[in-house]
């Protein structure tokens, strides 16, 4: 057995706070797609918080002018404007509104089932984590999108519907990634420390175990909300999610599909939106992902 | 002390090399100067994170890439190696210096069998450049397959590996700690080189394990006249295998005497407080060295070693002591020397 | 704590099987094995973290092999294990203070202050100022991080201190400031120690008693200076002829035996007979491999178990 103290790592040992924190944030950068996504995202949600402020036209968001209907992009409508006079720039910059903290909601649903879940089934082990596994099992082995429409076609069609539709079939994927990062977690030493010194089964799961999971998990939330968003506004187009007039993404993309191709730019920017949604959020998943990962400080 | 030219193998004179690292440069190796003769055997031996194992590398080439040399020579059999372009310093790793590395079983590859790793290396250790066409070619032709086997077996029972042919057979986590560091040792003098560098052998095995293997080692360092270099930080295992011991501290020699002497007269104070620190057997007091080892970012000034010695004067805090020459064979990098 | 038998048996392997000694309360033992002794297993059987299939195990007068619940975690707060690895015994994600106030959570001693309180002065007794309190374990050195794992094993004021080869991963001069620490708090505080370690010159310095396993049999136990002085089994004295010592008076104490070939698979876990009997150089006939030898005391306090004398 030999020493093993930090033989590669000749940097600093103070390990401050400050410190760490500055050297994650150097790690971050390296990867110059994450800040990109980083950048995206921060300007998503300062849209969000001003939205009032930033669009040009925010009464657009519900009233009609019908008088100036199906604009093309112009220097007044940068974005055009839709079927019902409205201007589609105001309506996406005030669609973040919708969209991002929606799938917040849906992922933090998911979590709120998956992970207590995931946790019984790592922890406890034997007939529950069968049972919590079998189960997961079966879930997801139903497709998301027709189980949405299942809910939709069953409740009827809105937001709120569409949010359980979703969280309701995202939280076998959480419990079964808690439940893996469960289990390698405890094969670590200080676990059996914790055990040794009469720690219960709570105790190390909520104390021990979780603080050390939540580092992967938090990559693997980040890449879920950008799901969360495509699959909102995949159901917002096909009507099934948020009603018009709504100005949520997809319903603003589906409700004019039908103009296209010669009206192009009602359902084109709203689709920008939410590629660029959907792709910050990936990017800065990876970019987690590279600098939770470092175990070094 | 310096050995007459043309008995030196290897010589290497005032090595630094240093990391770019967040919190700011670190000098790891700062003036590594010694040299080594034709068929000696000597230990470089310090604590964690000397920097020894860094010295290795430097010697055989294998860098990581972020090290930067910042000036120094290596000078083997009288070739300044850091001059060397790649290719031709590649060339020299296997036939003229080999390494045992320090974890065998991390170093074999789990994915091939011993066999197909010791034959590619009987058949391919005198080309360059391998390409991906002629080694596929070269493990079908037939004939050459019965020479090589024969010859792995050979290897194999040289390094007294008897069951020869299963352990050929067997994939590395097939095999004991022991063998695969005995395979490791048939590889390493599979070229026939003329340098040796054993880092920490032994120290991943068992006591008795490791016994075995470094009378091997020894057997096979008189059967073929090698020089070689022991990397350990097991002291013991420094005495008993090494003729000469250099110690190392921050990546600073500190002392260098024979094996035989260098424990019960340490000069330097650093390699006092080892001594002291040594469990043995005759019933002596453990006591370890006050302080914590030095960062290599902000590497104390003058001395590495000053903030914990014993003895410290004020030059040492303003000066670093350089190593000199203070009796046959033992050299000091210490002031108490200097200011004698 | 007085002794018993003690054996574990996880499907095929018996990891331990029919150990049995004492250790009285103020003094150490050491157990002295290589890889796969069982070494490592007995400590955890002993501390509870394993529950051992058969056998007793007396401590302060009490049988508790096999107690479970509340009664076992009142036992818990008697005996501590120091683990064999700092850098993987101390959560990463928690700091210090976390970490050796763990204990105290677990048990529920003490308000969040007065628990803050005890941890600083626990950190003071292992020689660490109180501001590392507040730091993470990346942040420390490995001697500073067992030190950290000593303190969180003193938290609870146990009687018995299992450590799991506590230095194996330090540089001799560290491990010579933590063995020295330790048995500073062993007089303070009235320790008693079971050293689990595969370095017998370190066993030398520190234990009064030694156990020798060899694939999780005991082979021999004694005194310590017995023990070296007059190795009985052949693997005790394989053992102390591979250590490589400095010194050369150390060399003439040590007996002169053949290396033994390496034990190549796993097909020594035999069945039937002796453990050690396929490597030992002085096996003496048909007993070997058939029975398997059992303790016997040869001298006071001096135990082996071997057929060459009986």
């Amino acid at each position: 057995m030999q020493p093993q103290e930090k033989t590669r790592h000749w940097g600093s040992e103070t390990g401050s706070l400050a410190r760490n924190l500055r050297y994650s944030i150097s790690l971050y950068r390296k990867n110059n797609l994450a800040v990109v996504g980083a950048v995206i995202l921060f300007s998503l949600f300062m849209m969000a918080v001003f939205a009032d402020q930033l669009a040009p036209h925010p009464e657009d968001a519900y009233i009609s002018h019908f008088e100036r209907r199906l604009l093309p992009p112009s220097s007044e409508h940068p974005f055009g404007t839709d079927q019902a006079g409205r201007d589609v720039l105001s309506r996406v910059i005030i669609g973040t509104r919708i969209s991002l903290p929606t799938a917040f909601l849906v992922v933090l649903v998911s979590m709120a089932f998956g992970m207590p879940l995931g946790l019984a089934a790592g922890m406890l082990g034997g007939r529950i984590e069968s049972l919590i596994m079998r189960l997961a099992d079966i879930w997801i082995s139903i497709p998301a999108l027709v189980f949405a429409l299942a809910v939709s076609a069953i409740l009827g069609p809105s937001l709120t519907n569409a949010v359980i539709a979703i969280a309701f079939m995202a939280w076998p994927v959480h419990a079964r990634f808690i439940r893996n990062e469960v289990w390698h977690i405890r094969q670590e030493g200080y676990i059996e420390a914790a055990q040794s010194m009469g720690a219960g089964k709570l105790y190390v799961a909520v104390r021990e175990v979780l603080p050390n999971a939540f580092t992967a998990y938090i990559v693997k939330i980040t890449t879920d909300l950008g799901f969360a968003i495509l699959l909102l506004s995949t159901l917002g187009f096909l009507g099934l999610g948020a009603r018009p007039p709504t100005p949520e993404w997809g319903t603003i993309a589906g409700e004019a599909r039908g103009y296209l191709p010669d009206v192009w730019w009602i359902s084109i920017f709203p689709g920008i939106a939410i590629f660029l949604a959907v792709f910050a959020f990936n990017v800065v998943g990876d970019g987690l992902r590279n600098t939770l990962g470092v175990e070094e400080i | 002390m310096r050995w007459p030219l043309d008995e030196r193998i290897l010589e290497v004179r005032d090595l630094r090399i240093q990391f770019d690292t967040f919190d700011g440069i670190a000098k790891v190796l700062d003036g590594i100067t010694f040299d080594v003769a034709k068929g000696e055997v000597v230990a470089l031996v310090g604590e964690t994170g000397c920097g020894k194992s860094l010295t290795a590398k430097a010697i055989m080439g294998i860098l990581p890439p972020e090290a930067k040399i910042v000036t120094g020579e290596i000078i083997y059999k009288g070739i300044d190696l850091l001059k060397l372009k790649e290719k031709d310093r590649a060339s020299l790793r296997g036939k003229e210096m080999g390494m045992i590395p320090q974890n065998p079983m991390v170093s074999l590859n789990p994915v091939l069998t011993v066999r197909t790793q010791l034959t590619d290396l009987i058949n391919f250790k005198d080309s360059q450049d391998v390409s991906l066409l002629s080694y596929y070619l070269g493990r079908s032709r037939v004939a050459e397959q019965k020479n090589t086997a024969s010859e792995a077996t050979k290897i194999l029972s040289d390094v007294a590996l008897d069951n020869a042919d299963r352990v050929l057979e067997s994939y590395p986590f097939q095999i004991s700690g022991g063998m695969a560091q005995r395979v490791c040792i048939a590889m390493a003098l599979l070229g026939n080189p003329s340098l040796v560098i054993a880092d920490e052998p032994g120290t991943s095995l068992d006591v008795t394990i490791q016994k075995v293997i470094l009378d091997l080692l020894e057997k096979k360092i008189r059967e073929r006249g090698l020089t070689v270099i022991y990397i350990t930080h097991n002291l013991a295992v420094a005495r008993r295998s090494a003729a000469r011991i250099m110690v190392m501290y921050t990546g600073c020699i500190v002392e260098i005497w024979n094996s035989s002497k260098i424990f019960s007269e340490p000069f330097h104070p650093y390699t006092v407080g080892l001594k002291k620190a040594i469990p043995t057997l005759l019933g002596t007091k453990m006591i370890g060295i006050p302080g914590k080892v030095a960062s290599f970012v902000n590497a104390p000034s003058g001395c590495r070693f000053h903030p914990r010695c014993e003895r410290v004067m004020e030059i040492c805090r303003k000066e670093k002591p350089p190593l000199l020459a203070i009796g046959e064979g033992h050299s000091v990098a210490c002031h108490l020397w200097t200011q004698r | 704590m007085t002794q018993g038998i003690l054996g574990h048996s996880s499907g095929i392997v018996k990891a331990v099987d029919h150990v049995s000694f004492a250790i009285e309360r103020g003094k150490n033992l050491g157990v002295v094995g290589e890889s796969g002794s069982g070494k490592t297993t007995l400590g955890k059987t002993l501390m509870r973290i394993y529950k051992p299939t058969g056998g007793e195990i007396w401590f302060n007068g009490e049988e508790v092999a096999q107690i479970e619940g509340e009664a076992l975690k009142k036992l818990r707060r008697k005996m501590q294990m120091v683990f064999q690895d700092p850098a993987s015994s101390l959560n990463p994600r928690r700091d210090i203070k976390g970490i050796i106030g763990g204990p105290l959570e677990v048990h529920d001693i003490g308000t969040r202050a007065e628990r803050l309180r005890r941890v600083k002065e626990l950190l003071v007794s292992v020689e660490l100022s109180e501001e590392y309190a507040y730091r993470v374990p990346g942040a420390l050195s490995g001697g500073e991080k067992q030190r950290v794992a000593v303190a969180r094993a003193l938290a609870l004021n146990p009687d018995l201190v299992v450590l799991d080869e506590p230095t194996s991963s330090l540089d001799v001069s560290v491990q010579a400031k933590i063995l020295s620490l330790l048995q500073r708090l062993q007089r303070e505080l009235n320790l008693t120690y079971i050293l689990i370690t595969h370095e017998l010159s370190v066993v030398c310095n520190f234990a009064d008693r030694v156990c020798v396993m060899y694939l999780g049999e005991l082979v021999e136990s004694g005194g310590t200076t017995e023990i070296f002085r007059n190795p009985l089994h052949p693997y005790t004295k394989t053992l102390l002829s591979a250590l490589p010592v400095i010194y050369d008076e150390e060399l003439t104490m040590l007996p002169k035996v053949k290396p033994l070939p390496d034990s190549s698979t796993r097909e020594l876990y035999a069945s039937t007979g002796c453990r050690f009997h396929t490597r030992c150089p002085e096996r003496i006939g048909e007993e070997c491999p058939l029975t398997q030898p059992t303790m016997i005391e040869i001298e006071k306090g001096h135990f082996v178990a071997c057929h060459k004398y009986s």
